[in-house]
């Protein structure tokens, strides 16, 4: 239970996918221009990756016993694509205040790479856990399963906080003194580093 | 052998895709949610709101309303 945890906390703070990597950082400063685009984004991100990885995963076993590893990629893609396409659906047609509040946002998730980094990532528990310096202490393929849904979890959640407090502190920005050579996107960077120096410095040893 | 399962593989995704992607233009939008939206988020070529990417056509736009 404690290994879960730690995975939850590592990958959304200290390997934070946006700031460690960096990966998805074109939304991360297109999207974060406001706080409700922020968390709308957020949270379509994060349901898209967590079924998008247990798609992949299931996905990747077929591959494997058929010995095709090398089509990962392609079919990777392939099901992200679908994935949104097909929540797109069903939000337009049961939910349409949530697709008032997301919709803009579906599309831009086909593209955003975290998407097919954390598909990518989960296929292969072992190593991943390796490289966090954790392993499976549940054991099997029922272990595997369960943290690569915490891991996927955990680096969707990393992303929404990042683009959460940058939205916060882009907010602040926009009625901050700020030199005019710094305005702009260039302060946001620099905002990033300093956050990209908390979270991967400052939390590093906690967990 | 391995090189079909693989085309096969690959074909039936792309057809996932690509029957969803027909399904999802043939549902219509909510009332309210129209495509005219004057995106200036970012400059991702992909995404179907690129087109209104281009400030200055929105402003332009912004100036003829």
């Amino acid at each position: 239970m404690l290994e879960l945890f730690k995975v939850l906390m590592i990958s959304m703070l200290t390997s934070n996918v946006v700031f460690s990597l960096p990966y998805g950082v074109c939304s991360y400063l297109g999207v974060s221009k406001s706080k409700k685009s922020s968390i709308g984004m957020g949270f379509a991100l994060t349901f898209v990756t967590i079924l998008a990885s247990v798609i992949c995963y299931l996905i990747n076993m077929l591959l494997e016993v058929l010995s095709i590893e090398y089509m990962a990629t392609i079919c990777f893609i392939l099901v992200v694509a679908s994935v949104v396409q097909f929540v797109e659906m069903f939000i337009k047609k049961f939910s349409p205040s949530l697709y008032k509040s997301l919709g803009i946002y579906l599309p831009l998730i086909t593209t955003n790479c975290v998407v097919l980094y954390v598909c990518k990532q989960v296929v292969d528990m072992d190593t991943l856990l390796g490289g966090l310096g954790l392993s499976n202490t549940i054991g099997g393929e029922f272990g595997n399963f369960l943290f690569m849904l915490i891991y996927a979890l955990g680096t969707a959640l990393g992303y929404f906080l990042a683009l959460y407090i940058f939205s916060v502190l882009r907010e602040r920005l926009e009625i901050a003194p700020v030199p005019k050579g710094f305005a702009g996107v260039a302060v946001g960077l620099l905002c990033t580093a300093i956050m990209a120096m908390i979270f991967m410095n400052g939390l590093t040893g906690i967990f | 052998m391995e090189i079909l399962a693989a085309i096969g593989i690959a074909l039936a995704l792309l057809t996932i895709f690509v029957v969803s992607y027909l399904l999802n233009k043939k549902i219509p939008k909510p009332e309210g949610c129209d495509e005219d939206i004057e995106c200036l988020e970012c400059k991702n070529s992909f995404c179907r709101f690129n087109k209104k990417n281009d400030e200055d056509a929105v402003n332009q736009n912004k100036e003829e309303k």
